[in-house]
Order: structure tokens, then sequence, then C-alpha cells
């Protein structure tokens, strides 16, 4: 398929991770690989950051009148949790650290278009991530990760100016990731390699990036303003200077809804690859699916009113933006259908990967279910700001977006690494992600229909509700060790794995040409693109043109990609 | 060295481009100085009254966007660039047309609320409907920061 | 394209790595820089809209309380920042032609004029509106002569957003005066780094024009506002 040689032997040759072994060469290097590997631990640090906290809130709940936290800081408790999961750890954890490992390997580059702003958006990552640790150590923000104002302008007292730094500094860096992945997909990609050869995941690495640059400046300036405010009393949000602080909802939530689309849009991408490679069959309607990563992005920021309906907000803008979200889970569902479809009569293969992705089907399609109730106007106001919002978002960002997150990890490790996992542990381990997450997050669906409000640490009122904080902390806690686990085996696989060959899944793709791990230029010569994405060899569709508009030519002009 | 015009194979243009750019941009900043100061009355035509301080926004508007066209256009070489940069070009704009859909929520609440409300003659809800006058009201309390 | 390449060959231009050759290279510069421009776009978009929402509620007292605000300095503002954006456009044009006296020249020129549009703001405009207590915060409207007529409410947050707007705008021209003139000794010294081509300077132009374009907006929504 392409002109690269393999190398069985990584040891014989340098590869990205033996070249240069001085801590001057990491953390001065421009190579895609290498600022992966950086992310991935600091993303994962902030994951074990953010856990943390979540456990001391569900510890907190167990009891109707708190176990151990004061309101004070139960408040900064829930805050930190948020702020770190969000800025910290979903927004980039797929983006830069599988996006940045993969995406040049798979459309045939060598590198991103700029390696110094993607070695510098790590650099900002970090800062972002010392303001806001730093800002949870002196003391701690209460305001909730969605920064309301005028508790944030005017009347809490704390960091908050700090913390809001950090979240803006975090949003730059993903501001330049997104940048890299448009010029790379845009100019980079290997001769042959059409819009329509690309694999899925390289469309949702692009519909992220595009949401993310038209939307993140939104939410830096509306949280500077907070600031602004905060520091020389000129403001546009408070009421006695005549201004509005649904305002502030409105500027936040244009920038937090399609937020949630740069958590969940790289998810997406992962599982296209994990269902194709594993039952080994083209994704089916891989036009539709393409297709529909651009509607999500494009619908995504009309519909942030939803997330407003009880704050005054004109009832005539919320029909509008219940409408819209009702039509903006279409293409998340045609994803699911067509992924489905995929599976059908393909030659399955249950290893670990596989199984988040199937985690992710029934994990991602409750929780988009649920988002639906959530859309229509009329049982938002009953269940806003109750625990079925906290159940129904975890569902999306943790069961899909974290359990894409470990199946990418999983997929890709030996890419990444070079060896191998024990895959019996990690399959068990991802069964017991999806036990722990259920146990934990559907009696918080019930809980909140019956009235459990969120933000919350205490609920003396309503003592029956504690058999469903109880087993949701329990849930959490098995939750806690799965999540847990891959840390320790996937570390000890770095020393104690077996080797890994350039190819262990037999899966397609251009990053599977290379050795395992790549050589620090990725490919020794430019790779030739000529057959169709998943095409995997020796199968045989009933339907020719299955999923695809043209069969493949016999030779392909080896000409460069204009755009 | 590189010869005049053909370096890179880029295109180079004339400088006599860029000045007839500049002096056409300082002439709508003159124009659009000038057309600030007319008043132009509210004009009945018909059975609507057309405002007249719309009007002047527009011309306004209009002058500064054709300002910006030539800056795009020219400086900026857009109107020699491949389609995907005007297509960058376009989308920012497009964009923040979108956020002005917030303003949509501001626009209808006046026509809110559902008509229950009314019921009520002690609410806050009730007075805001019922008062006449200027909306929104004029501010006739001294300044008070209470911070 | 043959003989253009052939001309590449022979010039000194250094290919990163990741690209083919320096036409690829150009052209994903200009894709990027774009693609940050869109960013910048949304975020003076975001207080662009702040500003339509508070002036549609209150146009009369943004009416009043603009004429505080003088058109003289800003028709001068006006015209330096367009004069600067020309003369940053024949920089281009200069290095395209790798005219280096040229091209420093007028990024000096650029930066002269830029730096004259923030004298004028900083010591004509903004201390003006401090003397009159125009300044949102706890000082704000205790001379209300200066409000003229406009309700206090309405006048706090027209200079609220004046302040906000043309800070921001006062911050990205400093930035930009800032690397214009590294770009200008760029140049001056022959440094390989931005010289040996022209894109990078055509870059730092992008930017620059978008500053001037904020510009060209706000200056008819703050000075000029009708009756």
């Amino acid at each position: 398929m392409s002109a690269t040689h393999e190398l069985h032997e990584p040891e014989e040759e340098l590869n990205y991770l033996t070249n240069g072994k001085s801590i001057r060469s990491w953390l001065l290097t421009g190579d895609h690989k290498r600022i992966a590997i950086l992310y991935l631990i600091s993303t994962a640090f902030f994951f074990m950051v953010g856990g943390f906290f979540a456990s001391l809130i569900r510890l907190e709940l167990t009891s109707p009148t708190g176990v151990l936290l004061e309101t004070e800081t139960y408040n900064k408790v829930f805050t930190a949790h948020g702020v770190v999961m969000i800025f910290l750890f979903l927004i980039p954890a797929i983006p830069a650290v599988l996006g940045n490992f993969a995406l040049p390997l798979m459309i045939g580059a060598r590198d991103l278009a700029f390696p110094r702003l993607n070695l510098l958006s790590w650099y900002v990552y970090m800062s972002a991530g010392i303001l806001i640790t730093w800002a949870v150590v002196i003391g701690g923000v209460d305001t909730g990760w969605t920064f309301y104002t005028p508790l944030s302008t005017t009347y809490s007292h704390g960091p908050i100016s700090l913390a809001i730094l950090g979240a803006f500094l975090a949003g730059f860096s993903s501001i330049f990731t997104a940048i890299n992945f448009i010029a790379t997909v845009h100019k980079m990609r290997a001769p042959g390699m059409t819009w329509f050869r690309l694999p899925l995941f390289i469309w949702a690495m692009y519909g992220t990036s595009v949401v993310i640059l038209l939307g993140t400046p939104v939410v830096a300036i509306t949280l500077a303003l907070v600031m602004v405010e905060r520091w020389t009393g000129i403001g546009i949000f408070s009421p006695e200077l005549g201004g509005d602080p649904v305002l502030f909802q409105h500027m936040f939530w244009f920038y937090s809804h399609p937020a949630v689309y740069i958590m969940i849009l790289p998810a997406f991408g992962v599982i296209s690859e994990l269902i194709a490679n594993f039952t080994r069959k083209r994704v089916f309607g891989y036009h539709f699916v393409a297709f529909s990563t651009l509607a999500i992005s494009g619908l995504g920021f009309l519909v942030w009113g939803h997330h407003m309906f009880v704050s005054s907000q004109s009832m005539y803008e919320g029909i509008v933006f219940s409408l819209i979200s009702f039509l903006v889970a279409v293409p998340s569902a045609i994803k699911v259908f067509n992924w489905t479809a995929t599976i059908y009569k393909g030659n399955v293969r249950l290893q670990t990967p596989m199984i988040y992705a199937i985690c992710f089907l029934m994990l991602f399609t409750v929780g988009g279910l649920t988002g639906l109730f959530l859309a229509s106007m009329g049982t938002d106001v009953h269940l806003t700001a109750t625990y079925f919002i906290v159940a129904h978002f975890h569902y999306v960002m943790v069961g899909g977006g974290v359990t894409g997150f470990l199946g990418g990890l999983h997929y890709w490790w030996p890419k990444m690494t070079g060896r191998m996992y024990p895959d019996g542990i990690a399959r068990v381990n991802a069964i017991l992600v999806f036990i722990g997450f259920t146990a934990t997050f559907v009696p918080q669906f019930i809980v909140g229909f019956l009235g459990m409000p969120r933000r919350y640490h205490y609920y003396y009122f309503a003592p029956e509700f504690q058999i469903y904080h109880i087993l949701s902390s329990l849930g959490a806690s098995i939750l806690a060790v799965a999540f847990f686990t891959p840390a320790t085996y996937l570390i000890w696989s770095l020393f104690k794995g077996e080797k890994a060959s350039a190819n262990p899944w037999g899966a397609h793709g251009l990053e599977w040409e290379t050795s395992s791990p790549p050589d620090s230029h990725n490919f020794h010569s430019v790779p030739i693109v000529t057959d169709e994405v998943y095409d995997f060899p020796g199968v045989e569709y009933a339907h020719p043109s299955h999923g695809h508009g043209k069969k493949p030519k016999p030779t392909e002009p080896a000409t460069k990609e204009q755009h | 060295m590189a010869s005049k015009g053909h370096s890179n194979g880029i295109h180079v243009f004339p400088i006599s481009m860029y000045g007839k750019t500049l002096l056409a941009l300082i002439i709508l900043m003159g124009l659009t100085i000038w057309a600030s100061m007319w008043h132009i009355p509210n004009m009945p035509v018909g059975p609507i009254t057309i405002n007249g301080s719309l009007l002047s926004n527009l011309l306004a508007m209009t002058i500064a966007v054709i300002k910006g066209m030539l800056v795009i256009q020219f400086f900026m070489h857009v109107k020699f660039g491949t389609d995907l940069i005007k297509l960058w070009a376009l989308t920012g704009f497009v964009w923040v047309t979108l956020m002005l859909f917030i303003l949509m929520d501001y626009a209808t609440r006046k026509y809110e609320p559902a008509p229950a409300f009314e019921a009520d003659p002690g609410s806050a809800l009730y007075r805001e409907i019922t008062r006449t006058g200027e909306h929104p009201p004029k501010d006739d309390y001294p300044v008070v920061r209470p911070r | 394209m043959a003989s253009a390449h052939a001309e590449v060959e022979h010039l000194p231009v250094h290919v990163h790595t990741q690209y083919e050759d320096i036409e690829q290279q150009n052209e994903t510069y200009i894709v990027g820089m774009w693609s940050f421009m869109v960013t910048e776009v949304m975020f003076f978009g975001a207080l662009f809209l702040a500003y339509i929402l508070y002036r549609w509620h209150y146009q009369p007292d943004f009416y009043l309380a603009h004429k505080q605000l003088s058109t003289l300095w800003g028709g001068i503002n006006t015209t330096l920042l367009l004069l600067s954006s020309f003369t940053m456009v024949l920089g281009v044009h200069f290095a395209q032609l790798r005219k280096k006296n040229l091209v420093v020249a007028n990024l000096i020129a650029t930066c002269l004029l830029a730096t004259g549009f923030l004298l004028i703001k900083f010591t004509q405009e903004w201390p003006a509106k401090f003397e009159h207590h125009l300044v949102p915060g706890h000082s704000f409207g205790s001379h209300p002569e200066f409000l003229a007529g406009a309700s206090p409410r309405g006048a706090e947050l027209f200079y609220s957003l004046y302040f906000l707007m043309t800070g921001l705008h006062a911050i990205h021209i400093i930035v930009g005066i800032i690397i214009i003139a590294i770009l200008a000794i760029v140049w001056a010294r022959d440094w390989k780094l931005a010289s040996e081509d022209y894109i990078p300077t055509e870059l730092v132009g992008l930017y620059w024009h978008f500053v001037d374009l904020v510009w060209i907006f706000l200056f008819p929504l703050f000075y000029l506002i009708p009756q």
C-alpha cells in the first residue's frame, strides 16, 4: 500500500522515544508524538485530581446531613471538580493526546503543521493547570465551574480571577491545538488522501477544531470581563450598572454548549476507528458519519439556550432552542445507528478497545436519550438543577468521552509505546468500568427525578434519598478502582509488556504502516494512498459500493493535494 | 537574486493598488463623519414611519462594512487568495452574526408573560407589564454603589 | 509552476522537515494565521454583541453620553491607523521584493503611526475621562454636568463598554507594535528567522490589518452615534 519500509525491531533503529533521552530533548521537542506523551501524563494527572474531588463529593453525600464538609467547602469542592475535569481533562484529552499522536500518522504527514505552536500549547496548558491548582490550594472558588454573575463578579470572595485566568489559558491552549489540526488536515495530507478517504477520526478532529476556533474566544472574553469587573468595577453584567446578568449566561453558554461537543466529537472519532477495525468492516454510511460530524459542529452553536430555560430568558427564545436541541440529537443518532449497522455481520473481535466501544454505544445512547427530556422545556423546568442533569451529563461526558479516551488509548497504546498490555486484565477492567459507572449514575437519575437538587451537600429535608446516594457512592468506589487500574497495567506494560509489532490489531490505516513505536519522522518516505479507507484485504461486500461513492482506481496520480 | 515581481512564484501587487485603497478608505472615513452630523428626521411614508436614527445607523454601518471589505480584500489579499481563505474570512463574521441570536431573547421578552401572571396585582411582574412610559425606565434616583 | 519551483531551489529559504516545499509551507502558514484571525473575530465579536444589546436598550443615553468623545481626535486616530495599515502592506510588498531597507522603513513607519494613535488615546482622550469622572467606579457621575443629561446608568454602561473595547483594542495595538518592532529588527539585522521569506511579514501584516479593521467598526459605533 505504501512505500515505507517497516522495521520489526525497534531497538535497532532509533524511534521517537529513544531518539534523544535528555529532559531537554523532551521539554523542547517539536515532535508531535512526544508532545502527545507529555499531554498524556499531564491530563492523566489532572484526571486523578478531578477524581479526588469527585470522591469527596460522593463521600459527603452518603449522609442526609453531610458527612465531612461545610457548605462553603463543598461549594469549592464541586467547583474544583468541574473546573479541573472540564478545562484540564475533557477538553484537551482526546485531541491533545490521541489527536496529536495519531493525526499526522493517519494522514501520512511527517509532523503537524506548526510543531512549535504545538509545544507552546502544552506549556500554556501546564500554566493553566498550575494556576487552577494554585487557586484551589489557596482557598478555592465557590461559584461552580459556570462562574455565574453576580456571584462571581461581586459577591464571592476568593481567588476567582486566578481560576478564571487558568480557564482562559486552557482555552488558548486548545485554540493552538485546533489551529494546528486545521492547517495540517487541509494542507498536509499524503498524495491520494482525498477528503473522503480520511479516517473518520480525522473528520472528528477537524470538526472539533472548528468548534474550538469559533467558540472558545467567546468564553475567553466573557471570563475576562468577569475578571475586569472584579478588579476595576468596569463591567456590563451588574444590574447596578444597568447591565444584565443573564447576558453573562448567554455568552458563557454560547461557548460551553459547543464545548460539550468538543468533548464528545473526538470520542465519536475514536469509536469510528475502533468499530471499523475490530469488526474488520467499513463503517456503514461513511459519508453520513462524516457529514453528521460537521452538522453537529454547526448545529451545536445554536442550542446554548437549553441551559437557560429557567434563567428568565424569553420563553419564545426558549421554544426555538428547544426545537433545535431536538434537531441536534439527530446527527448523533445517525452515528449510533451507523456504528451498530457496522457491527452487524462484522468479524467482531472482543478485545479491550472493542469492549470500550460497545460500552460507549450503550452509555452514550442512554445519555443522549436522557438529554431529550432536558431539551423539552416542560420537563426541563422540573428536572433542571437536579441530579437528573448531573447523571445526564456524566453519562455523555464520562460514559461517552472517557470511555472513548480509554478505548483509544488502549487501541493506540502498542503504537505509542511499542508494548502490549495484558489484554485479559484490561478487558475485565473495561467491564468493571461499565458496571461501576452504571451503579454510580443510574441511582442519580432516579433521585434527580424525585427532586434531589444538585450542588447541595445535604438533603435532610428528604432522607429517603439516602439509599440512592449510598448506591451511587458504592458505584463510584468501583468506578474509582476501574479508572485507576489502567494506570497500573499500562505503566507495567512499559517495562514488562510484550513487544508489539507494527500492526498488532490487524487494523487498517497509515499509522499501522510504520513501526511501533514510530520513527521520529513517522515515515521514511511519503506514503502514497491508493485504497479507500477501512478497506480490509480479503473482505468482500455483497454490495460493491457499500459505504463509498466509487471503487478505488487502479492507479492514483502522485501529485500533492491542493487542499 | 530574485527577479522583480516573480520571486518564489508569488504574486506581487503594484503599490498603486494599495494607494488607491488607502485613498478610498480616507474618503469613506470623511464621508462617515460628515454623515453622522446630519440629522435624519423620522419620515412618515404612508402608514409606517421610518425611524430616522435607524437610517443613520444603517448608513454608518454600511460605510464601515465597505471600508472593512476594502481592507480585507486588498490589504489582506483575500481577493487574490484561495477559496479556503475566503471561506475562513467569511466564517468569522457569519459566526458573530449567530451570536446575535442572543438578542432575540431580549426582543421577545416584552411579549411575555403567559396571561396567568397578570392575575396577581401585587407582583413586580404585574407592575412591569402595566407600567407605561419609557422602556427601560429613566433612572431618577441617585447613583448608589453598594459594594 | 515548474520554473517557479526551480527558482525556489536556489533561494536560501528554510523549509521545515514536515513540508515538501516552500509553497506548501507558505500556504499552510496562511491557513493557520487565518484560523487564528477567526478566533480574534469571535473574541471582539462578543464585545460588539454586548455593545449592540446595550445600545439598543439605552439608545438616547448612549447618544447623550457619546458627546463627550472628541470626534476630532477619533478622526485623527482613524487616519493614523489607516495610514499604518498602508505602510504595513507596503512593508509586505517590499518584503516580497526583498528590498530590506524599504521593508524596515515601512515597518518603523507603522510603529510610529501606531504609537501616535496610542499617544493620542492615552494623553488626550482617556485622561479627560478620568478628570470628568466618567470612569465607571466609585466616582462615576459625581460631576453630572459631564453626563449631558444622560441617565447615570446608561452612561456608565456606555463608558464601561468604551473602556473595555478600546482598552482591548489598545492591548492588541501594543502587542502589534512590539511584534512589528521585532520584525523590523529582524529585517535590519538580516536574521534568517523571518527575513529570508516574505511570509512572516505577511502574517504580521494580516494581524495588523485586523487591528485596523476592529477600529474601523469601533470608530462609528462610539464616536459617531447619530441622534
